[in-house]
């Protein structure tokens, strides 16, 4: 069905369009929020993306990745040029964090991870920070940043299993 | 670098945590690495899932941010898209050079970590229906607003009042005309074969008086068939010195100049509309 809705896309249809919005618009909402922490820039990084989704849908492959990594990864990028690098590397902006929910998959996933951890994740994914960047704002040796950033990427994938449901795990790690 | 420190790089890279010197570098291995391509997409798919962890946020209005990206998309025609005709010679039609048909080998668990997806087919079918009829009902208002639109230019261009003018070069195109009806102070111009303004330029009317400075009548441009058909935006003054003589056309930098910076490309002069 969404790889139909591509190609539909793809091949001009912008209602097609309209159905990937209706599919995904929340995610890419809440995210472009999280990111930005406005809703005039979080409607322009959504609009953005979906415009850039529209116009790249025929290059896009859905045996590859899933719309969903697709489409937020649009998004992210479009939120985060929408915040200047210097504001996000500083502290007096305040990007709306994310706490670890149960009431998603991803959410309990993310409850598996140390706190380090989770705070590099948030410093990557939600400020766009590069590691080196991460370093120099923790504090923190470079290499540990990398490493930290590896192995809550791989406890992630390895949280959610190929059911989609969350292994049994304990909440704090060793 | 050996394979498993390129390895070391494949989370960050994935998320954008590599510096330009080191994405660039491992961007060169990846070309040639199938094991570390694997696990980018692996990890994109993580990121992809990092995302449905933002706390919800309603928009200030998510039907006219849905709109916006609807119409948006309407002006704007997606890469390979190409029209070629059809087998049995009928109509062209569109084809996109996607390989989005392809059966999916998405990684299952992605699938089935979105909550929405099951739920999303069913009213990915309902909407689609809903969306068709909206689609045609705005089809129908806006060949409506076209239909009124062409019906007060015809008004305009009916009558006594209106004088035309044809602008001629000495070789057959382009052929342009200008319609001026002084009562209601509208001008149109029309072109055919008008080769498109040099990028950053427009073309540009004035009208001319014997014994004065020419004033401008407004701008425009042509579409890639070279033709117009054209609302001039012109100041009420120019209605109010009487009969105009002769028009000209120029090419002027985009926004209009308030002289000619060319000497005319093409000139006609005014004639009653018998």
């Amino acid at each position: 069905m969404q790889s139909e809705i591509i190609a539909a896309m793809a091949a001009g249809d912008a209602e097609a369009l309209g159905a990937l919005y209706d599919a995904y618009g929340s995610i890419a909402y809440g995210l472009a929020y999280a990111i930005t922490g406005a809703h005039a820039s979080a409607e322009s990084a959504v609009a953005a993306a979906f415009a850039e989704a529209w116009r790249t849908a025929a290059t896009f492959d859905t045996s590859r990745l899933s719309v969903l990594a697709w489409v937020t990864s649009l998004v992210r990028q479009a939120a985060l040029a929408a915040v200047p690098r210097e504001r996000r590397r500083t502290d007096q902006w305040v990007a709306v964090v994310p706490a670890p929910t149960a009431s998603t998959s991803v959410g309990r996933a993310l409850g598996t991870l140390t706190e380090p951890q989770r705070r590099v994740l948030e410093l990557s994914y939600f400020r766009g920070l590069s590691a080196s960047e991460i370093a120099a704002h923790l504090g923190e040796r470079e290499r540990d940043v990398r490493e930290l950033l590896k192995s809550a990427m791989n406890d992630l994938r390895s949280a959610v299993s190929p059911t989609g449901t969350v292994e049994e795990r304990p909440v704090t790690r060793a | 670098m050996t394979h498993e420190q390129y390895m070391e790089s494949a989370a960050p890279y994935a998320l954008g945590a590599l510096d330009p010197a080191e994405r660039a570098t491992f961007e060169a291995h990846l070309a040639g690495c199938a094991e570390c391509r694997e696990a980018i997409a692996a990890y994109r798919e993580v990121a992809g899932a990092l995302a449905q962890s933002a706390p919800p946020v309603v928009p200030r209005n998510a039907a006219a941010l849905r709109d916006r990206i609807v119409r948006n998309a309407q002006r704007v025609r997606p890469i390979g898209v190409v029209l070629r005709p059809s087998r049995n010679g009928g109509q062209p039609r569109v084809v996109a050079s996607s390989v989005a048909g392809a059966a999916s080998r998405r990684v299952p668990w992605v699938i089935a970590a979105l909550s929405l997806a099951a739920a999303a087919m069913f009213a990915f079918v309902y909407r689609a229906e809903r969306n068709r009829a909206v689609g045609l009902r705005s089809e129908l208002a806006s060949a409506r607003a076209a239909r009124a639109h062409d019906d007060s230019v015809l008004a305009a261009f009916v009558g006594p009042e209106v004088h035309v003018v044809s602008l001629a070069a000495a070789s057959e195109k382009p052929t342009v005309r200008v319609f001026w009806n002084h009562t209601r102070n509208t001008f149109i111009v029309t072109a055919s074969g008008l080769p498109p303004a040099p990028a950053g330029k427009t073309y540009q009317l004035w009208a001319l008086r014997k014994g004065q400075v020419p004033l401008p009548m407004g701008t425009f441009v042509a579409n890639p068939a070279g033709q117009t058909m054209t609302t001039l935006a012109v100041s009420t003054a120019i209605n109010d010195g009487g009969f105009i003589d002769d028009c000209a056309l120029t090419i002027e930098p985009i926004g209009g100049s308030p002289q000619p910076t060319e000497s005319p490309r093409l000139i006609g002069s005014w004639r009653h509309v018998d």
